[in-house]
């Protein structure tokens, strides 16, 4: 048999491989404390969800959030959860903030960072699009507006991609 | 005796750690900031300038967060 050519045989192990790139990971599940009791993230199996870690020291997390409840609001009508994660170590930090904003999703608590840890954030705020399917999506860190139009029409494609 | 000042040297990086993102609230408050009052720094700033002819060169960009 004629060997391959480097640049064919690269190209058919591009191919093989191929599938493994379009796998997304499980995202870790977690069980935490909110306001209405435990939030269980096996319950939100079959919706879109966005996750995002914040706390009330972050000033870009604190910048988040008028976009965040936007897009509950606008994506109200269809499979789609937004649980912020606060990561204040002092709860009413956490509170004073939350008490100045007409927040419309879920706050979970986890002041010990364990979910924080699991999801291996590296920065504040971090946010992760977790599909129907229960997998990872997507990672953003950080909070910009200019970003704001492009996770927007992210969140609108998985939506109607279920 | 230089071997063990080596090793000595050695311990200390474990001193060395990487601060979690969720553990920055202590760097984030104001008082953390490497120019605590803008005032304060600018006149510093153009003493520093009027005696040594050179500006800047001090602080870094970023915040607390880790995100930028």
């Amino acid at each position: 048999m004629k060997p391959l050519k480097p640049i064919k045989l690269l190209l058919l192990i591009l191919v093989i491989n191929f599938p493994a790139y379009a796998d997304y990971p499980p995202a870790p599940k977690f069980q935490l404390p909110t306001e209405d009791g435990i939030l269980n993230s096996t319950q939100l199996k079959g919706k879109l969800v966005y996750i995002d870690f914040w706390a009330s020291w972050c000033r870009p997390c604190k910048e988040s959030f008028p976009w965040m409840i936007a897009m509950k609001e606008k994506f109200k009508n269809q499979p789609f959860e937004i649980i912020a994660i606060n990561l204040d170590k002092d709860k009413a930090l956490a509170d004073k903030f939350i008490a100045s904003q007409n927040i419309n999703f879920p706050i979970a608590f986890d002041p010990q960072a364990t979910v924080a840890e699991q999801y291996n954030i590296e920065g504040m705020p971090s946010s992760y699009l977790i599909d129907q399917q229960g997998n990872l999506r997507i990672r953003y860190t950080g909070f910009w507006n200019k970003s704001k139009n492009e996770k927007e029409q992210t969140i609108s494609q998985l939506l109607k991609k279920h | 005796m230089y071997k063990i000042i080596s090793l000595l040297s050695l311990l200390l990086l474990s001193a060395c750690t990487t601060v979690q993102p969720w553990d920055k609230d202590l760097l984030a408050k104001p008082s953390m900031a490497l120019v605590p009052s803008e005032i304060d720094n600018a006149l510093d700033e153009h003493i520093y300038f009027s005696k040594e002819a050179s500006m800047g060169g001090q602080g870094v960009g970023g915040g607390g967060c880790g995100c930028n």
